[in-house]
């Protein structure tokens, strides 16, 4: 399903250079992200895995305009990210953070509702207009898909850390992107939601061509539901490819820095990592 | 005041999104620099012109809104101007309160208005700690 050309690509990221520490910036080690150089295909789902720190999230950050490159430049649908209007931006990209804090009150519907902040025209009452019917609509619909519509009046403070998780790729939806951005979405999941949440967004990437980028630490859930993988290193980009040519022993090995069995998943025939047992049978015998 | 007011209540569902955090508004389309220089400039100018006529009196302005949270929700498009409406009124009966007390002896308002707020402020800070959050 991976288109081969790029002709009209989602993203185009271009010599991406970012820190933290401005006053280091003259170290090489200061940076989280150095000369990362790769494109989104429009309609894909892009894995972005790599080690803690190896500057996935500062990665998502920077496509979400969140965070601003401090070399090289990012072009969304062939226009310089940097010159685009937050709101601008936020009509055609979601972003679901990895941790979300709230600490007022507002109930899940509330929630979902902001993400229709984007498409709000601007009146003269400016920031104050209600939500309409059209709203309404699309909030309960991006419930629905994520499964939170039961707990639509429930406070946000109420609800279990994988429910509020599916609130926010829920708010998410309902700003009706054509990117969606999301850091680690299945960290505070169980396996069954795990799946579910997976299938649909797969299912809203073949149906409507909702283009993802996905962070992951979760190697396998990434092969087996990401067209392309983008593995980073260091803040390097180490290897991008199909989960096939990424999910190799030896460049696991290099990358993470131990050693995993690579086997294929038995109905998919994608790679499926396994770890080596804690202790193999040998040395157990042995002592 | 008017201007003021208009200017802060036009800002009343972006201040919805800024509580989410300046990663999640940033990613909804709030210019979050610029909407909190707004914030703070012009309720800076409204607090400075307010406390010019009637001068310095206490705990209105840190307890009404938490109060005023507790009924309506945590949505600023109701939340502020209930706080306008429900702040006027609690100071209009801590005026009447201080000037009918001690009558014909007026009290300072900023009395009545401590007795009622300290204790409320304390409550809040006691729930916070429980964990039923009103307060960042």
């Amino acid at each position: 399903m991976m288109p081969t050309t790029l002709s009209m690509p989602a993203y185009t990221v271009h010599q991406l250079g970012f820190h933290y520490r401005h006053e280091a910036a003259h170290e090489s080690q200061a940076w989280s992200l150095r000369e990362v150089d790769f494109q989104v295909a429009r309609g894909e789902i892009l894995g972005v895995i790599g080690p803690n720190g190896s500057g996935k999230t500062s990665l998502l950050k920077l496509l979400a305009k969140i965070l601003r490159p401090h070399e090289g430049f990012i072009d969304l649908f062939e226009e310089k990210l940097d010159g685009l209007a937050h709101r601008t931006v936020a009509r055609s990209v979601a972003f679901v953070p990895q941790e979300s804090v709230q600490v007022f009150p507002f109930t899940i519907f509330e929630m979902v509702l902001m993400g229709r902040f984007p498409q709000h025209r601007h009146t003269i009452f400016g920031g104050w207009g209600w939500e309409g019917e059209e709203d309404l609509r699309i909030a309960e619909q991006a419930m629905t898909t994520m499964g939170v519509l039961a707990l639509a009046h429930r406070r946000i403070g109420d609800v279990s850390s994988g429910e509020r998780q599916r609130v926010m790729i829920a708010r998410a939806l309902a700003q009706q992107p054509r990117i969606l951005l999301l850091d680690e979405p299945t960290a505070f999941l169980d396996l069954n939601h795990q799946i579910e949440i997976c299938s649909s967004l797969r299912r809203m990437n073949r149906e409507q061509g909702l283009t993802v980028v996905w962070v992951s630490h979760d190697l396998n859930l990434a092969s087996q539901y990401c067209d392309r993988l983008l593995l980073l290193n260091r803040g390097a980009l180490f290897k991008l490819g199909a989960p096939d040519e990424v999910i190799q022993p030896a460049t696991i090995a290099h990358v993470y820095g131990c050693e995993v069995l690579v086997d294929r998943h038995p109905m998919s025939g994608m790679p499926r990592i396994t770890l080596p047992a804690a202790s193999s049978p040998s040395e157990q015998r042995s002592s | 005041m008017v201007v003021g007011g208009w200017v802060l209540f036009r800002q009343a569902r972006a201040l919805n999104l800024l509580t989410l955090g300046e990663d999640s508004a940033k990613s909804l389309g709030i210019e979050v620099e610029a909407l909190k220089r707004i914030i703070f400039i012009v309720s800076a100018l409204l607090t400075g012109a307010v406390v010019s006529v009637s001068g310095l009196i206490g705990f209105v302005g840190m307890m009404v809104p938490h109060a005023v949270r507790m009924f309506v929700g945590p949505d600023h498009r109701l939340l502020l101007p209930a706080s306008v409406l429900i702040g006027g009124a609690f100071l209009t009966a801590a005026d009447a309160a201080a000037r009918t007390l001690l009558a014909p002896t007026e009290m300072p308002v900023g009395v009545i208005t401590a007795l009622v707020g300290g204790p409320c402020f304390l409550y809040f800070l006691v729930s916070r700690k429980r964990g039923l959050s009103f307060y960042s």
